[in-house]
């Protein structure tokens, strides 16, 4: 059979094949993989640039089992299957590159400009003076006598090949030759091969060849394909396995709407979830609650009796947040804010291993206190630790060593919360909410430690945004502009997480998260505040606002009217800096519109009545920050439970009215 | 070049007819087949696809009650009274109602879950053979109903939606002492109680006391509160 094609049998382009497939696979890899490496920021060196961090250093009981489980995660993530594979993949690479290619035979390609050694842009006449050297160097006639009969024919080559350049650059033909076919004298031959020895092809292991190509096409691109595709399928966006999505809509479907979800009813839920039981397949439903159960009351009994249970519950236990966040935003979507509440109270438990019941969280969430001292000091809020002296303080969080103590202490005065200063609906460029208007929330607050007293009078003039382009666009971009918040104190907890507060907007009408809204994260705060002393936080001139602005994805109702609202900030590693407090909005026309509206009703009671709203609403926000105040820990005791026993009302009140829902 | 090769390759390979025809019918039933079994595996695995709601009791009462109603061998005496079967009827119709609610009520929020991409496919698939389960349920109450009386189904509806708030209103009302426990609990007020208790009585019992509370077990907890509630 005559070959119709010629073959690549000296190994002349194969090579160059192989490595251009190789490349292509490797690069991308090796790029993802060393993304993945340097993303891995360390913690610790990152909270040491961020203020306000806390980088106190904290004893844990089964300090071997986190460090081996953060051990074996940052392995995982240099020595895993990717780094073999690029390893193996780059040493072929280097092994045909140096190996089986052979030095490319360019002769064929011409190049005028290389070949009278001059630039791209020379003139004419520079073209000409080089050639008329070149050629007084290689003209067959001045050609040294005693050159062998070899050299000769290499130097009248050369001659034939420096007149040709000349040519191509200046004669009309030639050049044109030269531009459209790459050569001066016109097309050259062009041969079209397979790159590939003809054995492969013709010879015997033809068939060979064709179960490869078989195997390639029709099995190995189809199953790759298909496991992609069958995994992208089996988690949904946020990485949740759709199982136990479909648990958590199931359960959030036919909630009962009489029962309270208690914390320990969402654990429950979590714990039947597919991650958990396929992670865990050794280990029972209620092996797996106990391990839970274990860390959030801080119970270390099995690091001396059974090392390997009490590794099982730090993996468990760093699987949790994931969960839960993967059942807020199922939750968020149901509206049922309830559940999104008290999830993220779960999330703080397990990060802070704080039992979720009483009342007692803020103090039991620092490190070395002693739960029953503190129980029975009936103390709740971190602020009043610093009211009293070392001594009491000490026996309230039931630590007698001194440097303990002094460790509780700094960790307690770190904890920022959010003390409110101005809540309200605000348009980009107008002084009133309008119908149908892009508003957002803006919110401003100051960062307070538990250490301060009380809360600095800020000028009004301070709490006004710069109107920018950027803002006017885009208010929210403000949110960026300040230092992004550390990682959480949290040594009890396996992983890092980096602190944020999230914040949902509910209606009072039925005390549900307010239609076509998500959670918003709350990632940038200036934390400097917690540095101040006392009388500089009093004084006011040096603390520092900080800003959250929430974009509302729907627009304002269509309504002039005022509608009321609840903001719920909670942080997701620290008990006692949560924010909840009303918002009003109030919608009106624009005083533009207002004035004409004047002169044709003629009636001042209705303007009066709609133009002082800003009062209403800092009142608003500032009876909110009376319930915020952390300093008479009494006071703020009722407040809680009043807002609490509210939201139960409230439960019932919704009930009641779409009776038919359950 | 070309002319020269074609000519030989054309006299030298003989091609039955059958080959085509061959190749075709191999292709066309390697679709097939696949198609038949990926449609079968994903019958199979939407079926195990656990429902939205969980069993419908009601409903399997009033099937179970027919069957007997029905049955002519059953004597007279032992069959289900008429009443029966028209209260078990209207429990399933209850059920029905509520469930079709949910169903209506959560519309918006299964889509955007789905579209959101926070649920898999099977969750809104099954969604969507839920809500027409309901409406083939409905129809079926329907002609259950006019199979005792004609013309019932004008009255039996409205009762039927009636009964079904008021057990939800009732549902509320009798829920009130079931929420106070679970939030007494979660806010360890029982705890607070007993510690007052104790410290009236002092140090006689002290000990024992705050050692019972703290280690007793959430079963145990109900307990503790009704015993602290009438001091």
């Amino acid at each position: 059979m005559g070959s119709e094609y010629t073959y690549d049998e000296e190994g002349e382009t194969w090579p160059f094949f192989l490595l251009a497939v190789l490349s292509f696979i490797l690069v991308p890899v090796t790029v993802k993989y060393l993304y993945n490496l340097r993303s891995t920021s360390d913690a610790k060196s990152e909270n040491a640039s961020i203020k306000g961090a806390i980088s106190q250093e904290v004893a844990v009981e089964n300090a071997a089992q986190i460090n081996s489980f953060q051990a074996q995660k940052k392995s995982s993530k240099i020595f895993n299957w990717s780094l073999l594979f690029i390893v193996v993949g780059w040493s072929a690479f280097v092994y045909v590159a140096l190996n089986l290619v052979k030095e490319a035979d360019l002769q064929g390609a011409f190049d005028p400009y290389t070949i009278l050694d001059v630039s791209q842009f020379a003139s004419e006449r520079d073209i000409k003076s080089k050639y008329r050297k070149l050629s007084l160097k290689f003209h067959p006639d001045k050609l040294p006598k005693d050159l062998t009969d070899a050299a000769k024919q290499e130097m009248e080559a050369a001659f034939i090949r420096i007149n040709l350049a000349y040519k191509s650059l200046t004669d009309e033909v030639t050049r044109n030759n030269f531009l459209k076919y790459g050569h001066p004298d016109g097309p050259q031959d062009v041969s079209h091969g397979i790159a590939l020895p003809k054995f492969l092809v013709e010879g015997k292991y033809s068939s060979l060849m064709i179960v490869v190509y078989f195997l390639l096409i029709g099995v190995l691109l189809p199953t790759i394909v298909g496991t992609w595709w069958g995994n992208v399928k089996s988690y949904t966006k946020r990485g949740l396995h759709i199982e136990t999505a479909g648990l958590f809509t199931r359960r959030l479907t036919n909630r009962d709407p009489t029962k309270i979800y208690t914390v320990y009813d969402l654990l429950d839920l979590i714990c039947l979830s597919n991650e958990v039981r396929t992670t865990f397949k050794h280990l029972d439903y209620n092996q797996v609650r106990d391990l839970i159960a274990r860390h959030l009351n801080r119970n270390f009994e099995y690091v001396k009796t059974n090392p390997s249970l009490e590794a099982e519950k730090v993996k468990i236990v760093a699987m949790l947040p994931k969960l839960i966040e993967g059942l807020i935003e199922i939750a968020v979507v149901f509206r049922q804010a309830d559940i999104v509440v008290t999830a993220c109270d779960l999330q703080k438990s397990i990060i802070q291993a704080v039992k979720p019941e009483g009342k007692y969280q803020e103090l039991l969430q620092l490190p070395y206190v002693d739960r029953k001292a503190v129980e029975k000091s009936g103390v709740k809020k971190l602020g009043k630790l610093f009211a009293v002296s070392k001594e009491e303080a000490g026996k309230i969080l039931g630590i007698e060593d001194k440097t303990k103590l002094e460790a509780a202490l700094s960790v307690a005065a770190s904890i920022g919360s959010l003390r409110v200063l101005e809540s309200e609906f605000k348009v980009p460029g107008e002084d009133v909410v309008t119908p149908a208007s892009n508003a957002h929330i803006s919110l401003k607050f100051l960062v307070k430690s538990p250490k301060l007293k009380s809360c600095p009078e800020i000028d009004e003039s301070r709490l006004k945004d710069e109107e920018t382009l950027d803002y006017m666009r885009n208010p929210a971009s403000i949110n960026e502009k300040q230092p992004v918040l550390p990682y959480s104190y949290s040594p009890f907890f396996p992983s890092n997480v980096r602190n944020s507060w999230t914040a949902f907007l509910l209606s009072q009408k039925d005390a549900k998260l307010v239609e076509g809204t998500t959670s918003y994260k709350l990632e940038n705060v200036d934390l400097s505040n917690l540095a101040l002393d006392q009388e500089t936080w009093k004084k006011g001139e040096d603390v520092t606002i900080g800003t959250f602005k929430i974009n509302l994805a729907v627009p304002t109702p269509q309504n002039i009217g005022i509608y009321h609202f609840r903001l719920i900030l909670k942080n997701n590693a620290y008990f006692g800096c949560d924010v909840d407090i009303p918002v009003e909005l109030e919608v009106k026309t624009p005083p533009s519109l207002m004035s004409l509206k004047k002169k044709e009703v003629d009636s001042d009671d209705d303007e009066s009545d709609i133009s002082d709203p800003e009062e209403d609403t800092l009142a608003g926000a500032l009876a909110a920050l009376r319930g915020q105040s952390t300093q008479p820990s009494k006071i703020e005791e009722q407040d809680d439970d009043v807002s609490d026993n509210e939201s139960v009302f409230t439960d019932i009140n919704t009930d009641t009215e779409d009776e038919g829902e359950n | 070049m070309a002319e020269e090769t074609t000519e030989p390759v054309q006299e030298q390979i003989k091609i039955s007819i059958f080959t085509p025809i061959i190749y075709v019918a191999v292709l066309v039933s390697i679709f097939v087949t696949f198609s038949v079994v990926y449609r079968r595996r994903a019958l199979k695995k939407l079926t195990k696809v656990e429902p939205i709601f969980p069993e419908n009791h009601t409903a399997t009462l009033y099937e179970y009650l027919k069957v007997q109603y029905q049955n002519p061998d059953i004597p007279k005496d032992q069959k289900p009274h008429e009443k029966v079967m028209k209260a078990a009827l209207l429990r399933r119709a209850v059920e029905a109602i509520r469930r079709s609610m949910k169903l209506k009520e959560n519309e918006p929020v299964y889509t955007k879950l789905y579209q959101d991409g926070l649920v898999g496919d099977e969750v809104f698939q099954q969604y969507q053979i839920q809500t027409k389960f309901q409406e083939l349920e409905l129809k079926d109450i329907v002609q259950e109903t006019e199979s005792y009386k004609k013309g019932w189904v004008q009255t039996f509806f409205p009762v039927a939606q009636e009964i079904c708030f008021n057990e939800a209103l009732r549902r509320r009302l009798y829920a009130l002492d079931d929420r106070a426990k679970t939030l007494s609990h979660m806010w360890e007020h029982y705890v607070a109680k007993t510690e007052e208790v104790n410290e009236k009585e002092k140090e006689v019992k002290e000990v024992k006391d705050v050692k019972q509370t703290k280690e007793s077990k959430p079963e145990e907890e109900p307990k503790v509160l009704a015993e602290s509630k009438p001091e």
